[in-house]
C-alpha cells in the first residue's frame, strides 16, 4: 500500500510535499464547503462543470502523457450517454437499475474504444492520422445519430430522437431501506466532488507507475521505447482505452445530470473543447482538473455576461493565453508553485556513490 | 557456441536490395565489427537483427532460437540490445529521467535509484542528470543513448556507429567501455567507420559490400586484401 501511495508524486505529475497537498486538500475541502454553503442553482451548475473534468482527464492521461491527440473523446461522451439513456429508460429505476445502467454503459464505450483502437493502434495508424481518425468517428457518430428521427428508430421504450436526442430518462439512483434515492443537486455535487478526487489520484498513480514511464517513453520516442521492451502499439492501446472509458463516464454522469443527451454532444465544436480545455490548462493531470472547471465557469461568465462579444472573448483569451503559456496556465503556475514549495526533484539531487563498483552493478 | 546467426538474410526496398542474401555467424564472447563503404548495407543488417525492420526473405537466429518475426521489444526482452547511429534519446526527458524509464523495468524504489547513479556515473554523465536530453552535445547524447542501451543488460549489444561525432579521447573511451562490456560477457556487434576504434575492440571484422559478407577475418589481413581496399574506392567485382 505505501509503495502505491508513494506514486502519488514522481516525475510524470507535477506537485509533490506537503505544500502541495496543503493546497490540493483546502481545494478539496473548499469544494465541500461551497457545496454546503451556495444556492442550490449555483451547485448544479458546478456538477455540470465536474462533469466534464473526467473526459479533460482522459485527454490529458493519453496526450500529455502518452502523445495520442484524440478527437474521439465526444463519440465516447456520446457512447456513455447514449447507452445511459437507453438502458436506464428501459429499466427505470428500481433496485439500482440505474447503477445497473451505468457500469453496463461503461462497459459499452470500454468495448468501443477497444475495437477502435484495436484497428487504428494495432493497424499502424499514428501520429496526426490518430487524430484524423478518431474525427471522422466522432463526426460519424453525430451525423448517424441526426438522422434517428421517428418511431422506428427506438430501442425498447426509448426514442433515439434524432437532433432532439434523448430526454426524462431517470438520474442516476441508489436503493436505501427499500426505497430509491435519487443522486441529484447536491448528492450529486458531492459524490462528482469525491469522484473527482478518486479518479485524479488513481491516474496519478497510474501515470507515475510502470504503465506511465512506458507511455512517456513511446511519446518521447517509440523506437527507443521499442529498443527498450516496450510494446509501443499495446502500450499506445491501453492510454486510449483508460481515456475514452473516462469520457464515456463523463457522457453517462451528463446523461444522469441533465436527463438529456442529443448528437450536438459530439458535433465538431464538441470535439474541440476538451482538446482546448487540455492545451490552455496544460496536460498535467492537475493542470487540467483545475483549468476544466476554471474555463468552464470562464465560458459560461462570458456567456452570461458579454453579450454577443462571449465567443470573441472567450477565444481572445484562449489564444493569448496559449501564446503566453505554450505549456499551459495552470502548468507553468503549478511548476511556478512547486519550484517553491517540494523537497526538490531528484532530476538535481547530488550523485550519491554506491558501495558498489560501477561495472560490478551494470556488466 | 553461437550466439546470433543470420541465413541469407535479404531486405529489399523496391528493387533494391539493401540486405542481400547476408550469411553472418555471431559466436557467444565476440566482438565483430561490421565495416564497408557507405551503402554496404551494414546499418540496415543491424536493424534487421534488432528487429526495427522486418526481413524481405532469409532467417535469424538467437541463442539457437528463430527470431525472424519476432518484434523488436520482445528481441529487447530476449537480451538484444541496440545503439541507434542517430541519438534516439527521450529529447524532452531529463538525463535522469531518461535512465529511470530504460532501468525500471528491471528495478524498484531505492534500487533503482542506485542503478540510475551507476549508469549516470558510467556514461560519465552524473553532472548533467538534470538538464534535458535534448540540450546535450551530440557526444553526451551518444553516451546517454550508450547509457540506454546497456541498461537492459544485454546478452548481444548491437552498435551502430557508436562513436560518431565524438572526440578521439571520448572515442578510446568508448571503446574501453566496450572491451569492459565484452569482458562481463557481453556479445558485441558494431557498425563503424573508425577504424582507430575498431582497431581497439574488434578481432574479428566482417567486410560488407552490396548487402552481403565480401571477407571475413582479422582487421590486419582484411584491409590488407586487395579486393577490399577496391571496393572502398567502388572497383570491386560485383557479386553475380
Amino acid at each position: 500500500m505505501r509503495s502505491v501511495l508513494r506514486l502519488l508524486e514522481g516525475d510524470q505529475t507535477i506537485g509533490r510535499g506537503l505544500p502541495f497537498w496543503g493546497l490540493m486538500s483546502l481545494l478539496f475541502a473548499g469544494a465541500l464547503a461551497f457545496g454546503v454553503t451556495a444556492g442550490s442553482f449555483a451547485v448544479e451548475n458546478c456538477s455540470y462543470f465536474l462533469v466534464w473534468v473526467f473526459m479533460a482527464l482522459g485527454l490529458a492521461f493519453m496526450w500529455g502523457l502518452g502523445g495520442t491527440m484524440s478527437f474521439g473523446q465526444t463519440a465516447f461522451f456520446g457512447i456513455g450517454g447514449y447507452c445511459y439513456a437507453i438502458l436506464s429508460t428501459n429499466w427505470g429505476v428500481e433496485s439500482g437499475l440505474t447503477m445497473a445502467a451505468a457500469l453496463l454503459s461503461l462497459a459499452a464505450v470500454a468495448l468501443s474504444a477497444a475495437v477502435l483502437g484495436y484497428f487504428v493502434f494495432f493497424g499502424g495508424i499514428n501520429g496526426v492520422l490518430v487524430s484524423i481518425t478518431t474525427l471522422a468517428v466522432t463526426l460519424g457518430l453525430e451525423t448517424f445519430l441526426s438522422q434517428t428521427a421517428g418511431p422506428k428508430w427506438a430501442i425498447g421504450r426509448a426514442e433515439l430522437g434524432g437532433f432532439n436526442g434523448i430526454s426524462s430518462m431517470p438520474p442516476l439512483t441508489v436503493p436505501w431501506h427499500g426505497d430509491n434515492v435519487e443522486i441529484t443537486g447536491r448528492s450529486l455535487y458531492f459524490g462528482l466532488i469525491i469522484f473527482v478526487a478518486i479518479t485524479y489520484l488513481a491516474l496519478r498513480i497510474l501515470a507515475n507507475s510502470k504503465v506511465g514511464d512506458a507511455m512517456v517513453a513511446v511519446r518521447e520516442s517509440p523506437l527507443r521505447a521499442e529498443a527498450l521492451g516496450y510494446d509501443v502499439k499495446a502500450i499506445l492501446f491501453v492510454g486510449f482505452v483508460v481515456g475514452s472509458v473516462l469520457a464515456g463516464l463523463s457522457g453517462l454522469l451528463y446523461a444522469g445530470w441533465g436527463q438529456y443527451i442529443s448528437p450536438d454532444t459530439m458535433g465538431l465544436s464538441a470535439a474541440a473543447l476538451p482538446i482546448i480545455w487540455v492545451a490552455v490548462s496544460g496536460k498535467d493531470l492537475t493542470a487540467t482538473m483545475v483549468g476544466t472547471v476554471v474555463l468552464l465557469g470562464l465560458s459560461q461568465a462570458l456567456a452570461i455576461y458579454g453579450s454577443q462579444y462571449a465567443l470573441v472573448s472567450l477565444a481572445l483569451i484562449l489564444v493569448v493565453s496559449i501564446m503566453g503559456c505554450p505549456k499551459g496556465v495552470f502548468e507553468t503556475l503549478l511548476r511556478r508553485i512547486d519550484s517553491i514549495g517540494g523537497p526538490g526533484d531528484q532530476n538535481s539531487k547530488p550523485v550519491r556513490k554506491s558501495s558498489l563498483d560501477r561495472s560490478e552493478v551494470l556488466l | 557456441m553461437t550466439l546470433l546467426r543470420a541465413r541469407q538474410l535479404t531486405k529489399r526496398f523496391g528493387g533494391h536490395a539493401a540486405v542481400d542474401r547476408l550469411d553472418l555467424s555471431i559466436e557467444a564472447g565476440e566482438i565483430r565489427c561490421l565495416i564497408g563503404p557507405n551503402g554496404a548495407g551494414k546499418s540496415t543488417a543491424l536493424a534487421l537483427l534488432a528487429g526495427s525492420l522486418s526481413p524481405s526473405a532469409g532467417a535469424i537466429y538467437f541463442d539457437g532460437s528463430e527470431i525472424s518475426n519476432v518484434a523488436a521489444h520482445d528481441r529487447a526482452k530476449r537480451g538484444i540490445s541496440i545503439k541507434f547511429q542517430l541519438p534516439s534519446v527521450f529529447p524532452e526527458l531529463s538525463v535522469r529521467q531518461n535512465l529511470k524509464i530504460a532501468l525500471s523495468r528491471r528495478y524498484l524504489g531505492s534500487e533503482l535509484d542506485d542503478r540510475i547513479d551507476e549508469t549516470l556515473d558510467l556514461v560519465e554523465l552524473s553532472d548533467q542528470r538534470g538538464k534535458l536530453a535534448r540540450v546535450l552535445s551530440h557526444g553526451q547524447k551518444q553516451w546517454l543513448e550508450f547509457g540506454l542501451a546497456i541498461s537492459l543488460k544485454p546478452r548481444l549489444l548491437l552498435l551502430d556507429e557508436p562513436t560518431a561525432g565524438m572526440t578521439p579521447e571520448e572515442t578510446e573511451r568508448t571503446g574501453e567501455l566496450v572491451l569492459r562490456l565484452n569482458r562481463s560477457g557481453v556479445t558485441v556487434v558494431a557498425v563503424e567507420h573508425d577504424m582507430q576504434f575498431v582497431r581497439q575492440i574488434a578481432r574479428t571484422v566482417s567486410v560488407l559490400h552490396l548487402g552481403t559478407v565480401f571477407s571475413e577475418g582479422r582487421l590486419n589481413d582484411v584491409l590488407a586484401n586487395e579486393d577490399v581496399k577496391k571496393i572502398y574506392f567502388g572497383e570491386a567485382p560485383r557479386h553475380g
